[in-house]
């Protein structure tokens, strides 16, 4: 029990410094326009004592309070003479009262981010270019030795892809496609229409298919990076999706989603921990306690230790990001599908519209800004995967990912610079998303 | 009303047209029902095997509960119950999950509070591009702050100028402590926090704000008594959100308390089972649940306010 009121009390420390500095800063601000010798005074004494920790840490002299409470008093001084010998003009005052406002507001969260975020990230780019322990200039080394390094970026096996059995697969979908896409519209006396949900479904199985190929024959550390994005992305948003189509004013709705949404609100380590369990494996003979190889084995198959066989092996950790990230999307995407104008829908219908021609030609297109928000948002999340794989497999069995790999590099072999340079190359792939985002928030404000 | 229009015209051809509609219209809810089922397989084979005594567990299939239901609490005695080895108790670490997380969700939230109102509501320089800067952190991979804020924590942030050397931030031998875990969830969630809470303030309808003003109430004012109050479900939404993110984070607690099982949360403490007892599934799944439990009865709860939060953050316009 003691260590809980601890903890309360610690909590609300913090919590009250945060806000009772606040409230003074504004306090001391309001005093600008009424009182304002007794605001230049407390502000000198402010900076001053600011300056004095400062200089003070830096061992000019022999530290403790001396020198803060020094600078306080300086600027105390100077403050209230500044005050009292030319205060200005009730309108001056207001305006520094104006312009201080903001600053007061922005101040304190500007602070956290710029020490916990913007000064971390900067170092990261400067220690990227810099040896081991960050003591000298490298330059661009550790970007080539961690792009030379077989196992984190290779393009052995890229032949392969064109021979393998998946890919040629995918050829024969997309000639199929074609053929039939270019016959309907001669028939029907039309445009091809690419945008039509035959073409549109093929063609996303042909991009699985070669991606599936890829799986199949190319491993390295970003290689693996970029089948978890293809893969939670394309398969979470379309689930999704089609949950959210399924549950819209189903039976049940509200239960359905929830336990749909459910995953989310477990941590990727306790996912990952359901999950191995869910994949787990006992000889043959023996009874399965996983479900999958129970179900294999039902089915006539021979037990599998399905997270460490490469090159598939992948694809079952990637089943569980999908498992969790489902959930976000079809909320995200109900409500937009709800938010779709009813008159709309009826419309179609009137015209004649089927029901699968009012969802492909209406609700889609409406959907889309928020579709491409799901997307942008599962690119992220998913580039930065590390839990799942580190307690799954520890990035081994081949199924490595550049967090994990930083994580090893920084922390466990203690190379900051190839580290942070594989840091910098997760920050990299995230710009052009950054960049999306930046916009769409800009459209969206004006 | 389509499903008694054709009852009143009467011909019987309509009504086996009607009945293998609706027959029809039932297939997607029991695929609804199918997708819903196979997605908690799962969570309920964890949720019934820590009930299972452990040989049960170890041998059979949990679904065989159904004709052999056998079941027991021993398996979260055990995940309790740590006397003779060194390893913190359970406890303990539900203690550490908690004087991190209670920080790390309601520090950002009023700091996120203060920005966002001036950003929604205050005329100053610079309010565009700072706005920006802002929505563009939002996409800055934790990773990028991992290896600099651990050298911050461990020994302080010095800048030598003129050969004199200050001291930017000094060393407060932090790694190895909650705050260290919590200051960097709040420097790493406040972008997020700005964004969401700037959003929903700046959607309250102007006239309140400028009647506000015009019978002389300052910001502070303003801020405190009109603002805050109006944004309670915004401030729920995002909290709810940094809870389970926090409470769910393995990534930097691992960083920054990963060598101090003192201090470490739960999430740290089920890797590591799952690492060195990775057999023992009676014992996983029982701590899994255990550290699940909170999360799981936060989610439920308040699940309204959490999908607001997502929305406001995603979907717009």
């Amino acid at each position: 029990m003691a260590e809980v009121v601890e903890i309360l009390v610690g909590v609300g420390v913090a919590v009250g410094v945060v806000v009772g500095l606040f409230l003074a800063a504004n306090l001391l601000l309001d005093q600008a326009t009424q009182r304002y010798t007794l605001f230049s005074t407390s502000a000198g004494a402010f900076v001053g004592a600011l300056v004095g920790a400062l200089a003070n840490s830096g061992g000019w002299f022999l530290g403790g309070p001396a020198w803060p409470i020094g600078g306080a008093v300086l600027g105390a001084a100077a403050g209230a003479g500044l005050g009292q010998r030319r205060p200005p003009s009730l309108a001056r005052r207001r305006r520094i009262v104006e312009r201080l406002r903001p600053t007061v507001f922005l101040a304190p969260a500007f602070l956290f981010i710029a020490v916990a975020l913007v000064a971390p990230t900067l170092r990261t780019i400067y220690l990227s270019v810099r040896g081991r322990r960050g003591e000298e200039l490298v330059g661009a080394d550790n970007y080539r030795s961690v792009l030379e390094d077989r196992s984190i970026f290779t393009l052995d096996g890229v032949g392969d892809i064109l021979t393998s059995r998946l890919f040629l697969l995918a050829v024969g979908l997309a000639a199929v496609t074609a053929v039939v896409t270019v016959a309907r519209a001669r028939i029907a006396h039309r445009d091809i229409d690419l945008g039509g949900p035959g073409p549109v479904l093929s063609m996303t199985g042909v991009a699985i298919l070669v991606v599936l190929a890829a799986v199949g024959t190319l491993r390295a550390v970003l290689w693996n990076n970029l089948y978890w994005v293809v893969f939670v992305t394309l398969v979470s948003t379309a689930v999704g999706l089609g949950i959210a189509v399924l549950a819209d004013r189903a039976r049940g709705e509200s239960l359905a989603k929830s336990l749909i949404f459910m995953p989310m609100a477990i941590s990727f380590v306790g996912a990952s921990i359901i999950w191995r369990f869910v994949y787990a494996y006992t000889p043959a003979g023996r009874d399965q306690i996983g479900l999958l190889n129970a179900v294999w084995v039902g089915g006539g198959g021979e037990p599998q230790a399905w997270i460490q066989q490469a090159p598939w092996n992948t694809l079952f950790l990637i089943a569980i990001m999908i498992w969790i990230q489902t959930g976000f999307a079809m909320v995200i995407l109900s409500a937009a599908i709800k938010a779709v104008p009813t008159e709309l829908l009826e419309a179609a219908r009137v015209d004649g519209a089927s029901d699968g021609q009012v969802f492909w030609r209406i609700t889609i297109p409406q959907i889309r800004p928020t579709l491409a928000v799901v997307v942008t948002t599962l690119v992220i999340v998913v580039l930065k995967v590390y839990d799942i794989v580190k307690v799954m497999t520890n990035g081994e069995f081949g199924t490595n990912v550049i967090a994990n790999q930083m994580f090893d590099e920084a922390f466990i072999n203690r190379d900051l610079g190839r580290g942070s340079a594989l840091a910098v190359l997760l920050f990299v792939s995230v710009v052009p998303l950054m960049v999306i985002n930046v916009r769409r928030s800009r459209r969206d404000a004006a | 009303m389509t499903a008694v229009a054709p009852v009143v015209r009467g011909p019987d051809r309509r009504k086996v047209g009607t009945r293998l509609h609706a027959a029809l219209g039932a297939v997607p809810t029991f695929v609804l029902w199918i997708v819903v089922g196979l997605w908690t397989l799962p969570t309920l084979g964890m949720f019934v095997s820590s009930f299972r005594p452990e040989q049960d567990v170890k041998t059979t299939g949990w679904w065989s509960v159904v004709s052999d239901p056998q079941l027991t609490l021993d398996n979260y005695r055990s995940v309790f119950d740590t006397a003779g080895t060194d390893a913190p108790n359970m406890w303990q670490h539900f203690l550490n999950s908690l004087a991190i997380t209670v920080p790390a969700t309601l520090i950002p939230l009023a700091l996120a509070a203060f920005a966002a109102y001036a950003f929604a509501w205050m005329d100053f320089k610079g309010r565009g591009w700072m706005f920006v800067g802002v929505v563009a952190l939002m996409a800055v991979p934790l990773q990028m702050s991992l290896v600099p804020l651990l050298q911050l924590y461990t020994g302080g942030a010095h800048i030598t100028l003129f050969e004199q050397t200050f001291t930017l931030f000094p060393d407060l031998d932090l790694a190895g402590s909650p705050t260290a875990v919590w200051i960097t969830h709040v420097g790493s969630a406040l972008p997020l926090a700005i964004f969401l809470l700037h959003n929903y303030m700046a959607s309250l309808p102007k006239e309140i704000l400028e009647a506000a003003r015009i019978d002389g109430a300052d910001h502070p004012t303003i801020f405190w008594r009109l603002v805050l109050p109006l944004s309670v479900p915004a401030l729920a939404a995002f909290g709810i959100f940094q809870f389970l993110w926090v409470w769910n984070d393995y990534l930097v607690a691992l960083t920054f308390v990963g060598g101090a099982p003192d201090a470490a949360p739960m999430t740290i403490r089920l890797a590591s089972l799952s690492g060195g007892r990775g057999q023992d599934w009676h014992l996983l799944t029982a701590a899994a649940f255990v550290s699940t439990a909170l999360p799981l009865a936060v989610f439920f709860a308040l699940q309204r306010f959490f999908v607001r939060g997502l929305l406001a953050g995603s979907v717009k316009g």
